[in-house]
Order: C-alpha cells, then sequence, then structure tokens
C-alpha cells in the first residue's frame, strides 16, 4: 500500500533508505550517486524497425542514489557472439515516489521519464582516474578572478569567457566519463566543456558544445558525459529540461592522450560568479537492467548485467 | 616435398577477410563503400572479438571444420601450372557472423525499391537483412585470384579448386544481448600439394 502506509512517514522496522545510501555511502562504495541512462528512443515505421525519427530523447541524468552489490563485477570469458554477459549486479534505488521528487525524475518537468525500465543504464563509477583539484586555485585561471574555499573553485567574472585548470600531462587512460558539479549565480549561461589532451591548441580537444543555458541560482548541477571514442552526441539535464550536447574534437584530439586542459566556457555578466567542484575523469561501469526483483514503498531491486565493457590492457596495446 | 608445405589454411582465411573488408556495398546516393572503410560502416573482424574492442555492425569470420573433400589415386594431383605433386583436394568450412546491436544504424540510399532516392537510416531487422544480401553478394562475388597467383606477400600459391556459399541461417535476435544476429556458411576447397 505504497499510498496509504509510505505516506506515513518512516515507521518503526522499516528501511530507512535514505540513511542506509547515506551511511553506505560515507563508509563504503557501495552506495553511490549514479547516472540514470535511457538511450533515445526512435519512433518505428509501419514495419515494427526504428526509424530515424526520434521519439523520446535521450535520457541522462546524475545523482541517482543506489547501492551496488555486484555477483559478478568482471567476467572476461569470451563466448561466441562478440558479446557476452560479463557481469552481473543487483542494484538497490529509493522508492519510485522518492525518485520522482528528484527534480530531473519528475514527471512535471520531464515527461520522458515514467520508471525505470528493462534495458535502462545505470552508470557506476568504477574507479576515479583523475581528479582535477578545486581545493586551491594553482593551475587555474579564468576570465575574472578565481578563488577557491578549500573545496569548490570559484570564478568572479568580468564578462563571457572561460575558466580553465591547465596541468602538466595527466593520465586520463582509462576514463570513459567526465563529470563535474557547477553553479552560477546571476545570468551565468553554460556554453561548452573542452578536454584538451596531448597538446594545447583547438586540434587537440573534444568539445561538448551544449545548447546554452542558464544554470539555477545556488543550485549545484552535475554534468556528466561521455569520454569516449565515437559519441556524437550526449545530453545535460536541469530540472527535467534537457539540453542537447553535440560532441565533437579536433583533428589531432585522441581520447589516450594526457590531459592538459579542462575548460568551461560561459556567458556572464560582470560580478556574477561561477562555482566549480568534485571534477573527475572516471572509469564507469554500465549496468542494464534486466528484471525488477523487488518494490516495496521503501526501495526497488534490480537485477542488472553488462554486456561490454573495456580492457585497459588490450586498449593500451592495440591502439 | 617441399620442406615448408605452403600455409594454405591461414592464406585462404586471411584471403576471404581481406575480401571481405574491401567487398562493396551501397549506402549514401547509392555510391559502393568498402565495409570497412575508415570509420568502418561494417567492422570485419578475423575472430571473435573482445568486449573491449567489438563494434557493431560486424561481420566476424571463424572457420569450424577442414578436412579431405576428396583423394585420387595415388594421391596424385595436378598443379596449375601443368607439373604433378603428391596431395589431394581438401577443403575448409567457415561461418561468418552478421551482427547489429540496437545503436547500429547505416545511411542507404533507395533507388529502386520504395521512394526513388530517399535516404533512411537502417537499424535493427531492416540493417540485418541489407547487410544479409550484401554479405551474401560479397561472398558470392570474391575470388582467390591474388593467392592463386602467389602475390607478394602470400609465401606460396594456394589453388582453389571451388567455393560454395551455404546461406544465412539462425537468423534471430538474442534480447540478453540486443543483439540482432545470422550465421552463413562457405566451403572452399583447394589443392593440398605437398
Amino acid at each position: 500500500m505504497p499510498g496509504l502506509v509510505g505516506s506515513q512517514g518512516v515507521r518503526a522496522g522499516a528501511l530507512n533508505m535514505g540513511r542506509i545510501f547515506r551511511a553506505l555511502r560515507y563508509r563504503t562504495e557501495q552506495a553511490q550517486y549514479v547516472v540514470y541512462n535511457r538511450p533515445t528512443i526512435y519512433k518505428t515505421d509501419a514495419y515494427g524497425v526504428p526509424s530515424g525519427t526520434i521519439g523520446s530523447e535521450e535520457i541522462l541524468l546524475p545523482d541517482l542514489q543506489a547501492i551496488i552489490r555486484p555477483a559478478v563485477t568482471a567476467d572476461y570469458q569470451q563466448q561466441r557472439q562478440g558479446s557476452n554477459i560479463i557481469g552481473a549486479a543487483r542494484i538497490y534505488t529509493p522508492n519510485i515516489t522518492t525518485i520522482k521528487n528528484y527534480d530531473n525524475f519528475n514527471q512535471n518537468n520531464n515527461t520522458d521519464f515514467n520508471e525505470i525500465e528493462g534495458w535502462d543504464k545505470l552508470i557506476t563509477n568504477y574507479r576515479t582516474v583523475f581528479s582535477v583539484p578545486t581545493t586551491g586555485t594553482t593551475n587555474w585561471t579564468g576570465t575574472g578572478s578565481v578563488a577557491s574555499d578549500g573545496e569548490s573553485l570559484t570564478l568572479t567574472a568580468t564578462g563571457d569567457g572561460n575558466l580553465l585548470y591547465e596541468t602538466s600531462i595527466k593520465n586520463t587512460l582509462e576514463a570513459d566519463r567526465l563529470r563535474f558539479k557547477i553553479k552560477g549565480s546571476g545570468a551565468v549561461e553554460l556554453k561548452a566543456v573542452r578536454s584538451y589532451h596531448g597538446g594545447t591548441t583547438s586540434a587537440y580537444r573534444v568539445n561538448w558544445d551544449n545548447a546554452n543555458f542558464v544554470l539555477l541560482d545556488d543550485n549545484w548541477l552535475t554534468v556528466d558525459v561521455p569520454f569516449v571514442s565515437g559519441t556524437t552526441s550526449t545530453s545535460i539535464y536541469q530540472t527535467g529540461t534537457r539540453y542537447d550536447v553535440p560532441v565533437t574534437t579536433g583533428a589531432s584530439f585522441d581520447y589516450e592522450n594526457d590531459l592538459r586542459i579542462f575548460r568551461i566556457e560561459y556567458n556572464a555578466h560582470n560580478g556574477d560568479t561561477l562555482q566549480v567542484k568534485d571534477v573527475e575523469y572516471y572509469k564507469s561501469v554500465s549496468w542494464h537492467v534486466h528484471s525488477l526483483k523487488d518494490m516495496t514503498d521503501g526501495y526497488i531491486i534490480f537485477d542488472c548485467v553488462r554486456t561490454q565493457g573495456r580492457n585497459d590492457s588490450r586498449r593500451r596495446a592495440y591502439d | 616435398m617441399p620442406t615448408n608445405p605452403p600455409d594454405h589454411l591461414n592464406n585462404i582465411e586471411r584471403a576471404l577477410i581481406d575480401k571481405l573488408r574491401s567487398g562493396t556495398y551501397k549506402t549514401v546516393g547509392g555510391s559502393a563503400t568498402a565495409w570497412s572503410a575508415d570509420p568502418p560502416d561494417v567492422t570485419v573482424y578475423g575472430q571473435f572479438p573482445t568486449t573491449d574492442d567489438v563494434s557493431y555492425p560486424c561481420l566476424i569470420v571463424e572457420m569450424v571444420a577442414n578436412g579431405i573433400e576428396t583423394q585420387f589415386m595415388g594421391q596424385n594431383i595436378t598443379k596449375n601450372d601443368g607439373t604433378a605433386a603428391r596431395g589431394e583436394l581438401y577443403g575448409i568450412g567457415f561461418n561468418i557472423y552478421i551482427m547489429v546491436d540496437r545503436a547500429s544504424s547505416i545511411d542507404i540510399t533507395n533507388t529502386i525499391a520504395g521512394p526513388s532516392n530517399v535516404t533512411q537510416p537502417y537499424k535493427e531487422r531492416r540493417l540485418l537483412n541489407y547487410l544479409m544480401l550484401n554479405g551474401a553478394n560479397v561472398l558470392m562475388d570474391l575470388d582467390f585470384a591474388d593467392i592463386v597467383k602467389g602475390a607478394a606477400g602470400t609465401p606460396a600459391a594456394t589453388e582453389i579448386d571451388e567455393r560454395h556459399f551455404s546461406g544465412f541461417r539462425n537468423i534471430g535476435y538474442d534480447p540478453a544481448l540486443e543483439l540482432w544476429s545470422s550465421q552463413a556458411s562457405m566451403v572452399v576447397t583447394f589443392k593440398n600439394s605437398r
């Protein structure tokens, strides 16, 4: 009786999932914020085959709390078909009412999200490969003044411009996603994110040129985008609204090269502030929902599998 | 008897993979495109790829059998240049898989069927159907002229006698892996001179 009983708060003996998530997240990596992803769904033609007309845009929503209990994290045995199930896990999420209370998952904001279904993906952080430090201002420059409160980096803008972190060579070979949190005040508009590898000119960068949008005041927005060869498009969601992000690379860009510059481009008025934190290049694991085991008013349990993954030694050796 | 007999099985397997890679099919504008142009529309693998570098849609070539096809009186054969040698007709069986995943899409321009000169993305079953017939076309057209002549890079001539393409079967969808796939068989016989 989720509606009747669940609305009366946490009962004695019931699971307080919020508390469990927090406790496990602080003490272990079993509980994480994962990225919920449903690829673009195309309309079908009269013969039942997907056409080129988009019926439902890609959903890519970070910050979903989940507990991941792997049964098999990685299985390297190779089977026929070139693809096989290489991992299995049981994943716990909050109940659907709680999920739908998150801004991005709220159907008032995002009509495409209904519930977590079969073959939806839950992307977890397997290992952070390189974390861009925001605890100080070393190596950070921008169109304005930069300061750090020991956690996040703040740029006080003088106008439109960029905020960048330039480093000596940092290895990001194993990373396949980029995540950061960003917050703006005033009319700060996110324009683009760029990552330079192997060089510091535009030929050496990957460009995420999002549809410009104004960052909500005093609200951390998590941006989580693929950093993997072959990507041509992705999404950024803010309060359920999708902003298209075409992805392009320069002529000399190679995903295997070392990181040189992480850069954010924005439009802003003089005096607006832009804050960034938790910038990380990470290796992800993508869990695909195969079955729904249990759905209570406390939590949902999904059985998930992995069917594709990367083997970094071969990637280094072959490419 | 030569001290180092020709490496016929590898010669034929590699020739088959090369021909599949350079085989062409019609895509945008009806122009011929090699399966494995760069970047490839279709990747041709010489063995089952590992999960880290598999890229769909793909063709996978796998040898599944080989053995004596026909043996002649006295184990004698006549080579193409007219010289006699010891040997027999030897056969190799290949399975060739075509795999399409949910994200696979190739733009195809229809000039014959449907509205003329309309480019549409082909996906899933429709793409598999398209690739099967084009794959069959490549297999039926391919020749082994290069290795028969003993072209540069091949260690010695392999004399092909016959080849049979025996069609696609096991056409289906694997829901656990989200793959549409089919399997074709091919038999090549050659003069195994020893």
